[in-house]
């Protein structure tokens, strides 16, 4: 980031918004830079080459926060967005005075870059792209496309606000995708597996492939089962994908809204004595790890739900200020354009202690759900209910007999957390941060032939 | 918006390397929004992008780079590293720009930036009372407005300069049911390629009624049944399932890749003889239209499948060529930051002429999905799924009592041979479609018609 041109700007705009009237403003600036490289059939397909800058701005007005942005950051539109602003912050009939935030308390170190993945060439991340597609095709020949992808990306956060504060972060990783479709003639399946860290050590291209070629190769002997109800296996990945999608009720600000169940819920039972959840921005290697969240308040770990017992849902500043409590660092925008809302940092179910052959054991007959899709539409964030297309295993006598399509599996969030039975220890995280081990649930409605 | 002599420059290094097309998409786009919670607003915001995407073809590959420094050096840099990425090849050159004008059918009368937020609330406002006031279950209501101006050029190596502006106004009432246990929604949000007047015509009373109708009638409801069913969907935003068991399989980009099950299949026989299908981007006034798309080709309207028989792809330039197909004006991109593809802009399943009447009561036992809610399918399988956010039984030809939380699950070349009744009444709805070149404005659309029968996923 050229810190001299957004200092300036800066400058600028609070000098012109104090002028209009705001008695407090503040800067939100990021600037991204990646790369990327695609391969299809041994050539590049696809190489990305992108800059992006832009401004959030949000001045205080009787109380009122005023929120406007530009992606063009010149004079002409630091007027447009005070005007705009000053207009967003009238028309606003909040319960609860915004405040801007400093403090004189230390922030935390968290491991966020890594100089090694500055210095990979293109060339470098064009050859792991190409060694994927390799070795995918040469991996079976029922492999009939394939697809990949290697990417890096460095992004840096500036905030600055007029009570004093001001912050820098900066943080990259190294990307890897494969995609690929099997087909045996007749029938055609995906599967594809992901790669994310700060240490381009870890990667090791023939797991990927493997794990990318085999999920689609299975899958092409699935068919659907009979209908029932009872227990399944959730595998790790799948259940990352609903958690995601149900996160949102642990926000104080929704639940404050009356859009969460888990509102004044804090201290009692939600979750079967097996639950213990974490939001950890510190966390070494995690996706979203950070020092500070959006509002500039510096990070620490929270224990979310303890044995069961929901212990506290996740607060930005003004949502904390109307509970009467402090803010759990977890005020982020989504990006420079859009205000400061609610979302966790690396949020994930402990791991409990057993192996997956002994939870498979542990659930004898059954169905392992190993995918879903559909979240978007399929899952009601408020109700808590959930229908989703899935795919994944029957399991007999604590074995895998043969692998299913074709069916959706139905429940309501809220009574599965509540139905967990036994816990896995292979607890992983999907790019977006959230994380869960593998387990059992009770109560679940699986719809087949 | 940036000097020509600038953009010769920008896609003649590239060309001069050896690509055999650049192309230049700039975009300036002012962006205002209001939200209300009960009638009280809690979120207003307005901001402008802008930026520039440089498109470079060289052979099979893509190159594609972004920026939002439009300082000359910049964007020439932009170029020199796309430049390099290119092999060196034969060298070519690039031709002058010749400006092409097109008339644009929509008629934007208030462009809605240039109007006060006040004044939109107080709509808002009484949408929000009218929801609040339908029944005492409701407890909460959400109203809101967003809209865009959207000005693009296009500049490429072959000659082509264009502009166009794109002005889309859309508002949403979600009106939720219900007490701390148990919580049911009512969401519609309609939108049109259009200025304020569009929201200043719309009955928005009437529509966030009908919102909190849905929510306190599945309130009501018990669990959908699950198993195989007849199904009959509503006209209107039931067009998704279109969308997504077909729609996103027809776009060029899957055929030339052939991850799509409908590759190769030109001129055959894919759905029933009550099927054919419509993408069409010239519709004036629709949410999904534009005069142009995002590589300068006029839109047109493009027939997909006749009486059942596969006619014809969605197609840009690029993957067209690949297939010897023509550009269908169905390039389209999120924004400046992203790479244009094939993609959909109003689809529909054209009308039939079974009476609405007839096909409830040709059902003895099966699913009535009045409203849809969103969908997503895997174009390599065509295995795709959605939800019903408003669903009936149909019992004894009749429609009996509301359940919930169906989901519809199926392959697409299956759904599309057990589409067995049509009626003539089409409607059409909009919504937002994700894919690869991002998340861009979309109609859906469709008669009511009648499926023999699909996998129903509830709880019961």
């Amino acid at each position: 980031m050229d810190m001299k041109y957004i200092k300036e700007f800066k400058e600028m705009l609070f000098e012109k918004a104090l002028r209009k009237g705001f008695s407090d403003c503040e800067i939100y600036c990021e600037r991204q830079k990646s790369f990327s490289v695609s391969i299809f059939r041994g050539e590049i397909e696809k190489f990305r080459n992108d800059i992006s800058m832009g401004v959030g701005f949000r001045g205080i007005k009787d109380g009122k926060p005023g929120y406007a942005y530009t992606e063009d950051i010149s004079p002409e539109s630091a007027d447009f967005i005070i005007d705009k602003a000053y207009e967003n912050s009238s028309i606003l009939d909040p319960d609860e005075e915004e405040r801007l935030f400093v403090t004189d308390k230390p922030y935390p170190e968290v491991e966020t870059y890594s100089e090694a993945i500055e210095s990979l060439s293109n060339e470098y991340k064009t050859d792991i792209a190409k060694e994927l597609e390799k070795k995918a095709y040469e991996y079976s020949e029922k492999i009939e496309t394939v697809n990949t992808t290697a990417a890096s990306g460095v992004s840096e956060t500036y905030i600055a606000n007029t009570k004093g504060m001001e912050l820098y972060k900066i943080s990259n990783s190294l990307m890897a995708h494969i995609n690929v479709v099997a087909s045996d003639g007749e029938r055609k399946k995906t599967g594809s597996e992901i790669f994310i860290s700060l240490d381009p050590g870890e990667l090791d291209t023939d797991k990927l492939v493997s794990a990318a070629c085999d999920k689609a190769i299975t899958a092409l002997k699935a068919s659907p089962t009979e209908s029932l109800r009872g227990r399944v296996i959730f595998k790790n990945e799948a259940f990352c994908s609903i958690l995601e999608a149900f996160v949102q009720n642990f926000y104080a600000e929704l639940a404050q809204k009356g859009l969460s169940l888990l509102k004044g819920r804090e201290g009692t039972k939600i979750a079967s004595e097996l639950i213990t959840v974490t939001d950890d921005p510190l966390m070494k290697g995690g996706y979203l790890s950070a020092p500070f969240d959006s509002e500039g308040v510096p990070s620490s770990v929270k224990t979310i739900i303890e044995k069961g017992v929901l212990k506290t849902l996740l607060y930005n500043l003004k949502s904390a200020e109307k509970d009467g409590r402090e803010s759990t660092a977890n005020g982020f925008r989504s990006s420079f354009k859009s205000p400061v809302s609610t979302y966790p940092t690396n949020f994930y179910i402990n791991k409990g202690e057993l192996s997956f052959e002994e939870l498979l054991k542990e659930l004898d007959t059954g169905i392992i759900i190993t995918d879903v899709s559909g979240l978007h539409a399929g899952a009601n964030p408020i109700s808590g209910d959930f229908s989703l297309l899935s795919e994944g295993f029957l399991a007999e006598g604590g074995k895998i007999v043969r692998p299913v399509d074709g069916i959706t599996c139905a429940g309501n969030f809220f009574e599965l957390l509540k139905n967990i039975t036994a816990l896995s220890e292979d607890l992983k995280f999907s790019p977006s941060g959230i994380g869960s081990p593998s387990f059992i649930a009770d109560g679940i409605t699986v719809s087949g032939k | 918006m940036i000097d020509k002599k600038l953009a010769q420059e920008i896609l003649a290094l590239p060309i001069k390397a050896g690509a055999d097309f650049s192309e230049i998409f700039i975009e300036r786009r002012k962006f205002s929004s209001l939200s209300l919670r009960n009638g009280k607003a809690y979120s207003a915001n307005s901001g402008v992008d802008m930026g520039l995407g440089l498109r470079v073809i060289c052979g099979d590959r893509i190159l594609y780079s972004y920026t939002n420094d439009m300082s000359p050096s910049a964007l020439t840099g932009l170029s020199k590293d796309a430049a390099e990425a290119v092999a060196l090849k034969e060298k070519s050159h690039i031709k002058d720009f010749t400006q092409k004008k097109y008339e644009s059918v929509h008629n934007v009368l208030i462009p809605p930036l240039s109007v006060s937020k006040s004044v939109i609330f107080d709509k808002l406002r009484s949408g929000a009372e009218a929801a609040l006031g339908y029944s005492s279950l409701i407890s909460e209501v959400m109203t809101s407005f967003s809209a865009y101006e959207q000005e693009i050029g296009i500049y490429n190596s072959e000659g082509l300069f264009t502009e166009d502006k794109r002005v889309r106004t859309r508002v949403s009432v979600n009106s939720v049911a219900g007490d701390d246990n148990e919580k049911q929604t009512g969401y519609l949000a309609p939108g049109a390629f259009a200025g304020y007047e569009f929201f200043e015509n719309l009955d928005f009373d009437s529509l966030a009624a009908d919102s909190a109708r849905s929510a306190v009638t599945m309130l009501g409801a018990g669990p959908a049944p699950s198993g195989r069913f007849p199904v009959v969907i509503e006209n209107g935003f039931g067009g998704v399932l279109f969308h997504e068991a077909c729609g996103h399989g027809l776009e060029a980009i899957y055929i030339a890749k052939n991850t799509s099950a409908f590759a190769g299949r030109l001129g055959e026989k894919i759905a029933s003889d009550k099927v054919t299908a419509i993408d069409d981007g010239t519709v004036p006034g629709s949410w999904g239209s534009l005069d142009i798309d995002d590589e300068g080709t006029p839109t047109t309207k493009n027939l997909l499948i006749e009486n059942g028989v596969l006619k014809n792809y969605m197609c840009d330039n690029f993957y067209g060529k690949k297939l010897g197909l023509s550009s269908t004006g169905a390039c389209r991109r999120q924004s400046y930051k992203f790479i244009p593809i094939p993609r959909m802009t109003n689809t529909y399943i054209a009308a039939g002429t079974d009476k609405r009447e007839d096909i409830i009561s040709s059902v003895e036992l099966g699913i009535y999905c009045k409203n849809m809610g969103g969908g997503s399918v895997n174009t390599a399988t065509s295995e795709f799924n959605f939800a019903v956010n408003e669903a009936y039984m149909i019992r004894n030809g009749k429609i009996a009592e509301p359940v919930r939380g169906a989901s519809l699950i199926g392959r697409g070349s299956e759904i599309l041979k057990n589409i067995e009744m049509v009626s003539p009444d089409r409607a059409s709805a909009c919504g937002m479609c994700g894919a690869a070149s991002g998340s861009i404005p979309v109609t859906v659309g469709q008669p009511v018609i009648k499926v023999s029968e699909m996998t129903v996923g509830g709880r019961a």
